[in-house]
């Protein structure tokens, strides 16, 4: 928790982050002082969870685009193999030939 | 523009006229370009074309499924991709239709078949998909929040739809060579195959 009590009975507003595997805890300060920092810090938090919010919806954007390209792709490679077979012609290393006669 | 291929040794040994029968006796096995052009028929309120229409689909049926199969998929790929790039946007998903529209008939050539066209339509749409992505990647620019992560993204994004639009180019190539018609030239008894645009 950001706000500490303290055994006088007032609050004090308190920074965990992580240095190199260890949680190090920064004592701001209270009363008016504790309230701007945690304020401050809900704003960059927010703006934070946006900016990762953003990149989820690119990211599953360009999962579905591609999605539904590869799909495309695989059902035309499909339908490309069955009519060129069908006009008589033959894979030969990966290429495709005319067979003779 | 023509293209032109070497002719075999065999086919020269063989001589002009027999193999040129030869050659334009395989272009009439197009089942796919036959059923394509049953359907103009039956548009067009042709007499006798809805019995040749049943008679091909009767003829060929797993071929001419697969070949409606490929061009559900485009059509289902256009709308789940008008879907994702522009969600809710009616106005956007309607220029996506025209411009696609418009791309497919600007890539058409004379000859193109229903394979061809659904190809066409492949490319069209790998086209978009690389547009949007580098647009989105300018703006980001422009905004000035391209962070690295971001960057980076953006960077293999763009890649990837253009290695897709590529891929799609060069199949949509090889596919029109193999099927154009060809036609045989003999000059000074040299043996020239060359094929019609």
């Amino acid at each position: 928790m950001a706000w500490e009590t303290r055994k006088r009975g007032d609050w004090y507003y308190t920074r965990t982050r992580r240095e190199h595997g260890r949680f190090v805890r920064e004592y701001v300060g209270g009363g008016i002082v504790g309230e701007v920092a945690a304020m401050l810090d809900a704003e960059e938090r927010a703006e934070r969870d946006a900016e990762r919010a953003r990149m989820r919806a690119e990211h599953e954007q360009a999962r579905e685009v591609s999605e539904a390209l590869a799909a495309l792709e695989a059902v035309t490679r499909e339908a490309i193999a069955d009519v060129l077979h069908a006009e008589g012609f033959h894979r030969h290393n990966r290429t495709w030939r005319r067979k003779r006669g | 523009m023509c293209y032109t291929r070497k002719a075999s040794t065999v086919t020269t040994g063989l001589g002009g006229a027999s193999v040129a029968e030869k050659m334009m006796s395989r272009e009439d096995g197009r089942p796919v370009d036959a059923f394509d052009t049953a359907c103009q028929a039956v548009k067009d309120e042709e007499p006798g074309a809805v019995e040749n229409l049943r008679h091909l689909t009767g003829e060929h049926p797993e071929l001419l499924e697969r070949i409606a199969e490929a061009g559900d998929m485009a059509a289902i790929a256009e709308r789940r991709i008008a879907a994702v790039l522009s969600p809710g946007d009616a106005l956007q998903e309607e220029k996506l239709r025209v411009w696609i529209e418009a791309t497919q008939r600007d890539l058409e050539e004379p000859g193109d078949g229903a394979l061809e066209r659904i190809l066409i339509r492949r490319v069209a749409l790998c086209w978009f998909a690389v547009n949007t992505a580098e647009v989105m990647r300018a703006g980001n620019w422009k905004l000035g929040n391209l962070e690295n992560d971001r960057a980076a993204f953006a960077d293999r994004r763009v890649s990837r739809y253009t290695a897709d639009l590529l891929k799609a180019t060069r199949t949509l190539a090889t596919v029109r060579k193999l099927r154009r018609p060809v036609v045989m030239v003999n000059v000074a008894e040299q043996q020239v195959n060359v094929i019609r645009p």
